[in-house]
């Protein structure tokens, strides 16, 4: 392999190691601040990703897809705080392990209804 | 203490139940259903496909595309009314058997057709050979039904994985392309097309420089696409399909390798995906055993006469559940409607010539078809059809299967 493919590749790893660090610092942020264990972190990672692709192909816009489905994404964090996460505050970890993982089942299953298990991609917009 | 033995009061309780349940289920599969005459009555079809999630539109496709045979047909099979019963197969590999099984076992149909998914595919194979149904495959191109797990009763209307990959292999070397890197998801169907591929191009003096594989279904192309670029072939031979399929040719286009490297692949890398990937697929040949474009009388008749009926365009996979309707209706016409003479229906159908959309065909010694492989150039939004890549092609091979004779 050359150089200029090593460091190609690389810059390939960071990059895609960047992505993954955005996911795991907001798990961290809400474990370290919040003291609650969210086993459920990337199933709000794939609703986000889901109403990133659905909401540009509605609005046809990539912009307006952010604007609306980060207010989206955070009416719904709003919502499962205060039905499932405030009653385990206090509880031990396990307790916010078991319910973050059922989270995770039911997320995945509820993916696959609405939205079907076709790959998509989000057309990047033109510069 | 006496918590724990509350708990396991508890659990006693949820067991015995539990099995009261298990219990009275079990007796009632055990229940008799009704006995279905042989010479008289509907023939019952049991179309066991995916009407849900990624390929539920493929399944309805060669459904309605079935039926639209069927009633060309006069509506009858041997002058017998028809009754269907659909199953969703979600394409779950997991639940394959139970489904074909219920289909089979308990609804008693008196023909299995199905499927799209080749994993489940396996499932209805498996129960196919054990009970001697009569089988029809309208797309699944895992190579096992018509290789080492062919069966007399297991007939397919679609393709082998490997069979339109196949003539791409020679096409490749007749462009002067010397040396490829193969790219493909690491499963059956990917596996078989690159081997089908491989085994023509370096037949043909071509060389493969590295298999590059990844695992299905993921889409993570950026390393591999480096790879390539560092590597430098003439063509890169790649089997994707759908949604992935559109993010691979947008991918490949954004690494700027379009244009300097040749792409190749069957099909299924361009069908269906156009409308998506704006002009990332521009110019890019495929080989497949269907064009839309094909123009001859038969194909464009079924066309319109599809649109018309519902609404919606016919693809490849339409025109494989259309011929699997002309196949049934032959076979029965054969035996005038008598589905118990197993026997003589098999051996119509092996020799009837379907006159489909794609052209002519007619079974291998494998029950796969020997049909003609086109090829065809992405121009604008259409795969057009360019050319016969292959005549009257049988691969892989119907020696590889070792059929009892019947």
């Amino acid at each position: 392999m050359s150089f200029e493919t090593f460091l190609i590749q690389l810059l390939n790893g960071v990059q895609y190691g960047l992505l993954l660090f955005l996911v795991a610092s907001g798990l961290t942020l809400v474990f370290g601040i919040m003291g609650v264990i969210n086993l459920a972190h990337g199933s709000f990672y794939m609703v986000g990703a889901y109403l990133a692709w659905s909401l540009s192909e509605r609005f046809g816009n990539l912009w307006a897809a952010i604007a609306v489905g980060v207010v989206l994404a955070v009416l719904l964090g709003m919502l499962l705080e205060w039905l499932l996460i405030k009653k385990l505050y206090t509880r031990d970890h396990l307790y916010q392990v078991l319910l973050t993982y059922g989270l995770i089942l039911v997320f995945e299953e509820l993916r696959s209804v609405i939205w079907a298990d076709d790959v998509h991609g989000v057309q990047v917009p033109p510069c | 203490m006496s918590e724990s033995r509350k708990l396991n009061a508890g659990r006693r309780r949820f067991l015995q139940d539990g099995a009261a349940v298990g219990g009275a289920a079990a007796l009632a599969g055990l229940l008799p259903s009704t006995v279905m005459a042989q010479g008289a009555g509907k023939i019952k079809l049991g179309m066991m496909l995916p009407y849900s999630g990624t390929y539920g539109q493929i399944g309805v496709g060669i459904t309605n595309a079935f039926k639209l045979a069927i009633a060309e047909n006069g509506g009858k099979l041997g002058g017998r009314d028809i009754e269907y019963v659909t199953l969703d197969d979600e394409s779950d590999p997991a639940k394959a058997t139970d489904n074909a099984n219920r289909l089979v076992n308990r609804d008693k149909v008196d023909v299995l057709v199905g499927t799209v998914h080749s994993g489940v595919q396996m499932g209805m194979v498996k129960i196919a050979r054990d009970s001697g149904v009569l089988h029809i495959i309208p797309n699944a191109g895992v190579a096992a039904a018509t290789t080492s797990l062919c069966a007399p009763n297991i007939f397919r209307t679609s393709f082998a994985n490997a069979q339109p990959a196949y003539p791409m292999g020679k096409h490749a070397v007749d462009k002067g392309i010397k040396n490829v890197v193969t790219l493909a998801w690491r499963y059956g169907a990917g596996e078989e097309s690159v081997e089908g591929f491989k085994d023509n191009f370096v037949k043909h003096g071509g060389k493969i420089v590295k298999d590059l594989w990844l695992p299905f279904p993921n889409v993570e192309f950026q390393a591999l696409l480096t790879e390539i670029a560092a590597l430098k072939p003439d063509g890169v031979f790649v089997f994707f399909a759908g949604g992935g399929a559109a993010k691979f040719l947008r991918d490949w286009q954004a690494a700027g390798l379009k244009g300097k490297i040749t792409l190749m692949g069957a099909g299924f890398l361009t069908d269906g995906v156009l409308e998506a990937v704006g002009g990332a697929a521009e110019g890019i040949e495929t080989t497949l055993h269907y064009g839309d474009g094909i123009e001859t009388p038969k194909n464009k008749a079924f066309r319109l006469a599809f649109a018309k009926a519902y609404k919606m365009q016919p693809d490849v996979y339409a025109v494989q559940g259309y011929d699997a309707g002309l196949l049934l209706a032959a076979g029965m016409k054969a035996v005038k409607g008598d589905i118990g003479k197993k026997k003589e229906l098999i051996a119509a159908m092996e020799k009837v010539e379907i006159d489909s959309p794609r052209g002519k065909w007619r079974m291998s010694a494998a029950h796969n078809p020997v049909q003609d492989i086109y090829l065809r150039k992405v121009v604008g939004l259409e795969n057009k059809v360019i050319g016969v890549a292959q005549r009257a092609l049988d691969y892989p091979p119907a020696s590889l299967c070792k059929m009892p004779p019947h």
